[in-house]
Order: C-alpha cells, then structure tokens, then sequence
C-alpha cells in the first residue's frame, strides 16, 4: 500500500511536471503574446527605431528570434518570457525613437524663433 | 506570459497540498528537487535591487508621476511580483524576468515622461514662434513705415530747399529790378566804374557850396538807396569848369562833393561809406568853350560801388 502510494505521488508529479514544461500545442495565450510582441517590434522598425534606439530594437529582435525558437523547442515557458521581454524593449525603442524625433522638431523651432529674433533685431537697426 | 507563470505556480501550489496531505517521502523529496530546481534560494538578486532603485527613483519624480502614471503602475506591480517571487524562493530566471520587465516599464515612463514635456515644448514654442513672427512683421512695417516716413521728409526737405531757393532767386530778382528801378529813379547811369549819379549845376548856387533845396529829393533817394543796399559805398566827386583859378575850383569842387557828403551824414549814412574827391576843372565831361558845355561840366559826380563796396579810381 505504501509502496503503491509512492508510485501514485510520483506518477502525479511526473504528470503534472509534463503539464508544467510541454505540450504539443502553444497555448492561446502564448500565441496572443508572440504575436503582439512581434506586432511592436514591427511598430518599433517603423518609427526608425534603427536610427534611435539600435540598442534596443536589436535586443527586441533577438528575443522575438529565440522565442519563436523556444516554440519550436516546446518550451513555452521561455517563450513567453522571451516575447513579454521582447515586446517591452520594442516599446522602449517606440517611445525613444518618437522622443528624439519630438525633441529635433523642438530644437527645429527654438531655432527658427532665435532667427526670426535675430531679424527683428536688424530691422529695428537697420 | 504572466499567465504561464500563474500556472506553473498553481503546479506548485497543488503540489505542495498534495505533499502535505500525504506526507509521502519519495513525493517530498520529488518535490522538494523540483522546487530547489525551480527557484533559487532566497535572499538578494542585483537586478530586483536595481529595478528596485530604479523605481523608487522614478516614483519620487514629480515630472514622471504626473506624466506617466499608469506605466509607473505597471512597473510597481512587476517590481512587486519580482520581489514576492524572490522571497518565494521561485525559479531566479521567473524573477529576474519580472524585475527586467519593471525595469524596462521605468525606462518607458521616463521617456514618456520627456515626450510629454517635449510635446508641451513643442507647443510652447509654436506659441511663441507664432508671436515672434507677429513681432517681425511688425518690426519689418515699422522699419518700412520709417523709412517711407524718412523718404517723405527728405523730399518735403528738398521740396523746402527748392521752394527756399525759388523765393531766394525772387527775392534776387525783385532786388535787382528794385534796383533798376531806383537806379531809374535816380537817374543814374551805368558806367564801367559803378552806378554814376550827376547832381547838376542848377543844385549849387554860383560858386557856393550849399546845395539849393532842389537837391533834396535826389538826396532822400540816394540815402534810401544806400539804407537798402548797405554793402554798396559811395564816392563823390566834385567838378568845374575852367573859369576862374585852378586852386579855386579844386577847394571849390572839394567844398561841393562835401557838402554832398554832409547832407548824406544828416541823413544817416556813415561816413565810413563815403568818400569825397575835388577833381576841379580836371575832367570835364564836354568842352568848356560854349556856356552850354561849362554847365554840363560844373556837376558832382555819385559813383555808387557794387556789392564789394569797391570803387576803382578814375583813369578819365
């Protein structure tokens, strides 16, 4: 009975660890995950993440890379870590890119304000 | 992501009643292989502590607390979830994984942070492009303004200096015919030296030095003349015929053209304009052999100067 009781508890565990690590399937949420993750590395390329946030966008990239290769090595566990990682540094590369763009248009018009300043200046010598 | 991790944890959660209600040994130390395996042992993990820092930082920015709220939020409640799975003694790379993701959400909530403020900037600067441009306008209208002002007064100037310059040629003009006229007046005539007004015989009584009443009108018409025309001066000279003693003519022809010269004085010319000269039977202006040309030649002579004052000498 005893004996029997252990080979039950670990038959248990045994199942219940294949639940944990594999399956033949990815589950509906690690789906939705990958694929919002490979959505903002998208969004992230297209607004020139490439020229303002390299660091960034390589790393979103190469965690979108190993995720959909942890898919295909049944690991799902570390594939959704992967793309959550993934899409997080893609936001990042987002929002800095967005950022250095804005903070050009700013320096554009502090610019244009001093020369237009600076044409007052000469028309009240002048 | 968030939901295989529940999962796995429900696993262990289920395992651990499971272990308990049974205490069974192999399941404990299957268990107990699996949870070591799992999560490391607890205590600290550099990147919880620098997500950690991180926050607190982030949190205590007014700037990002206003700014960007809800993403500071988020990155709490990875940052929480990454320290009780730590404390849990879960799985390190489970728990750096929250601690990574709260710190790439601090990361985004400084730079939504900036990009709000950039926007806010951006506006700012629109604003204030848009009233510096109003003001360059204004400036350029100004300048504009000051120089049609400017090019308006130059001509009104020159249109004054014309104007000026006519009345002065007028002026000039209405002098000189005034001048003729009273030249006319005076009965004067125009002669290489000057102007050369002759006072004749008739005026001086038979050899004085009196000038007869007649000679008033032609006095009061030199002196208005001389009064009008200061910068002119005027020589008198005194002649006779050749009748009587050569001495006696010269102090005669001397006395006349003084004479002259004292009524001019009585009415108010300056001696400095006036000279006197008696020339005597010198001169005669016809010959002195009929009564008739020794009249013509008994006469004082006016020679009023030009503008310079100067009278050149008499060479005949």
């Amino acid at each position: 009975m005893k004996t029997c009781h252990n080979i039950l508890s670990a038959l248990v565990v045994l199942t219940l660890l294949s639940g944990c690590s594999s399956s033949n399937l990815p589950s509906p949420q690690l789906t939705a995950s990958m694929a919002t993750a490979d959505e903002a590395v998208k969004q992230a390329r297209a607004e020139d993440s490439q020229e303002f946030a390299p660091l960034e966008l390589q790393m979103a990239e190469q965690k979108m890379k190993d995720a959909h290769l942890a898919v295909a090595n049944k690991n799902p566990e570390l594939a959704g870590r992967l793309a959550d990682q993934a899409m997080i540094d893609a936001k990042l590369a987002s929002i800095k890119s967005r950022n250095a763009k804005q903070q050009e248009i700013v320096r554009d018009l502090q610019r244009s304000i001093q020369t237009l300043r600076e044409e007052i200046e000469r028309a009240k010598k002048g | 992501m968030r939901s295989i991790h529940s999962y796995a944890y429900q696993h262990i959660t289920v395992m651990k009643n499971f272990l308990l209600n049974r205490a069974a040994s192999l399941s404990l130390v299957a268990v107990f292989f699996l949870v070591a395996g799992c999560g490391g042992p607890p205590g600290n993990n550099p990147l919880v502590d620098a997500s950690r820092t991180a926050y607190d930082a982030a949190a205590r920015n007014a700037d990002v607390v206003s700014n960007a709220p809800e993403i500071l939020k988020t990155a709490q409640s990875n940052l929480v979830h990454s320290e009780k799975l730590l404390s849990d003694g879960a799985d390190v790379e489970e728990v750096e994984h929250f601690a990574y993701l709260a710190k790439q959400n601090v990361a985004i909530a400084h730079e939504t942070t900036r990009l709000k403020l950039a926007e806010e900037a951006i506006s700012q600067a629109q604003t204030e492009r848009t009233a510096v441009q109003l003001q360059a306008r204004t400036a350029e209208a100004e300048r504009k303004t000051a120089e049609a002002v400017t090019s308006a007064n130059e001509a009104e100037r020159a249109r004054d200096q014309a104007q000026r310059a006519r009345e002065l040629t007028e002026q000039a003009n209405e002098r000189a015919a005034d001048l003729a006229s009273r030249i006319a007046e005076l009965e004067a005539e125009q002669t290489a030296r000057g102007l050369v007004l002759t006072l004749g015989d008739v005026l001086f009584d038979v050899g004085k030095s009196d000038l007869k009443p007649g000679a008033t009108r032609a006095m009061d018409e030199l002196t208005n003349f001389l009064n009008e025309y200061t910068d002119r001066n005027v020589l008198i000279e005194g002649f006779t015929d050749d009748t009587g003693s050569e001495q006696l003519n010269l102090d005669l022809s001397s006395r006349r053209s003084a004479a002259v010269k004292s009524a001019l004085v009585a009415r108010g010319i300056s001696t400095s304009r006036i000279q006197t000269m008696g020339y005597g039977e010198a001169f005669p202006k016809v010959s002195n052999a009929t009564s008739a040309g020794r009249q013509q030649n008994r006469r004082v002579e006016l020679v009023i100067s030009d503008e310079s004052g100067k009278i050149p000498s008499r060479t005949n």
